[in-house]
């Protein structure tokens, strides 16, 4: 790629109007800010309350998985959305290994094969210690995820294997396992996505566990979909 | 001034500075990065708040929830402005957005 001049930003006219437009926002936001009480309990006491039926101790995560779980289900319908929008950006359906694309000296065979395993217990531990203590099922995905693509990286299969059914059911997994829990409890008489108290702990767990794998999945889909496909991809009319 | 001001004033002037970002920057990378950075303008607000809202050390998990729902959901959207970008560059050669006529 050839050294080009730095691109040059908009001119003095959009400038000073974007300063103004930029003091008069933070004008209204300071106001808004200044409006809210300086001391203040929020919902603290009513998450703390209620905890006792949400099927965990860590209060984060009663919130994130049982009191406003529709936040945390729609927020992986996002996940995968992107994750897929970047699949069609590439039109792939599944995400082969690019050939030759391997040199592992030892030190980096020695060190993968050392941070693999180590990843994975991690990552388990991350997603059990949620129900009591930061951590689950968003922070386990992403070292699960890492660690696929530290394989993918140094040259070693890892979602290359997927086929395409596979890939997309793992994208899949943690939506429609949610969905699919909270269809069954609203048949059996329960609000949407809302938890027997005395099955929720149960609910959580399970559901965590298919997040975790579609985050994983979902974060290296969208590292590898969005670096473009070398031979796939040409530059139409542009210049290297 | 309170701690819990200053940090909203922050957030409030961080949001402010990124949409000044967003009109100003031409490159597609750097709007990106501005739009990013506006949402965490969004979450450091958010977790004053849920700092302010702490009783017996406990912070307001609500908003504390809300700011991871909207990290995940942030960084996906900006993986895939991403991998927009990118096969907007590999199929234009442009690094910067462009009217039908070609000019900037």
């Amino acid at each position: 790629m050839e050294n080009r001049d730095p691109i040059p930003d908009s001119g003095p006219i959009v400038r000073v109007l974007s300063i103004i437009l930029g003091v008069a926002l933070f004008g209204i936001l300071a106001t808004a800010v200044l409006d809210l009480d300086v001391e203040a309990t929020g919902l603290t006491d009513t998450v703390m309350e209620r905890i006792g039926e949400s099927g965990v101790d860590h209060p984060p995560t009663a919130v994130l998985l049982n009191f406003r779980a529709y936040d945390t289900w729609l927020e992986v319908a996002v996940l995968l959305l992107a994750a897929w929008g970047a699949l069609v950006l590439r039109q792939a359906t599944r995400l082969p290994e690019q050939p030759a694309a391997r040199s592992p000296g030892p030190v980096l065979d020695w060190l993968v094969r050392m941070l693999i395993p180590l990843a994975i217990v991690t990552g388990v531990y991350l997603l059990w210690r949620g129900t009591d203590a930061p951590g689950g099922a968003f922070q386990a995905g992403a070292v699960i995820g890492a660690a696929l693509l530290l394989l993918r990286l140094s040259g070693y299969r890892s979602i290359g294997l997927f086929s395409a059914a596979w890939l997309r059911g793992s994208l899949l997994a943690g939506f429609a396992g949610f969905m699919a829990i909270a269809t069954l409890l609203f048949i059996t008489g329960w609000t949407f996505l809302e938890y027997p108290p005395a099955w929720a702990g149960l609910i959580i767990v399970i559901v965590e566990l298919l997040i975790t794998w579609s985050v994983a999945v979902s974060f290296v889909a969208l590292f590898v979909a969005a670096r473009p496909d070398d031979s796939a991809t040409e530059p139409v009319g542009g210049e290297r | 001034m309170s701690e819990f001001l200053i940090y909203g004033l922050a957030a409030a002037a961080l949001f402010a500075i990124c949409l000044h970002g967003i009109i100003t920057r031409t490159h597609i990378l750097r709007k990106i990065l501005a739009l990013n950075m506006m949402g965490s303008a969004v979450f450091l607000l958010l977790i004053t708040i849920a700092e302010r809202n702490q009783v017996d050390g406990v912070a307001d998990p609500v908003p504390h929830a809300m700011v991871l729902t909207g990290i995940v959901v942030a960084v996906s959207a900006t993986a895939f402005a991403l991998a927009l970008a990118r096969r907007y560059h590999a199929q234009t050669g442009h690094t910067e957005l462009h009217d039908e006529d070609g000019s900037t």
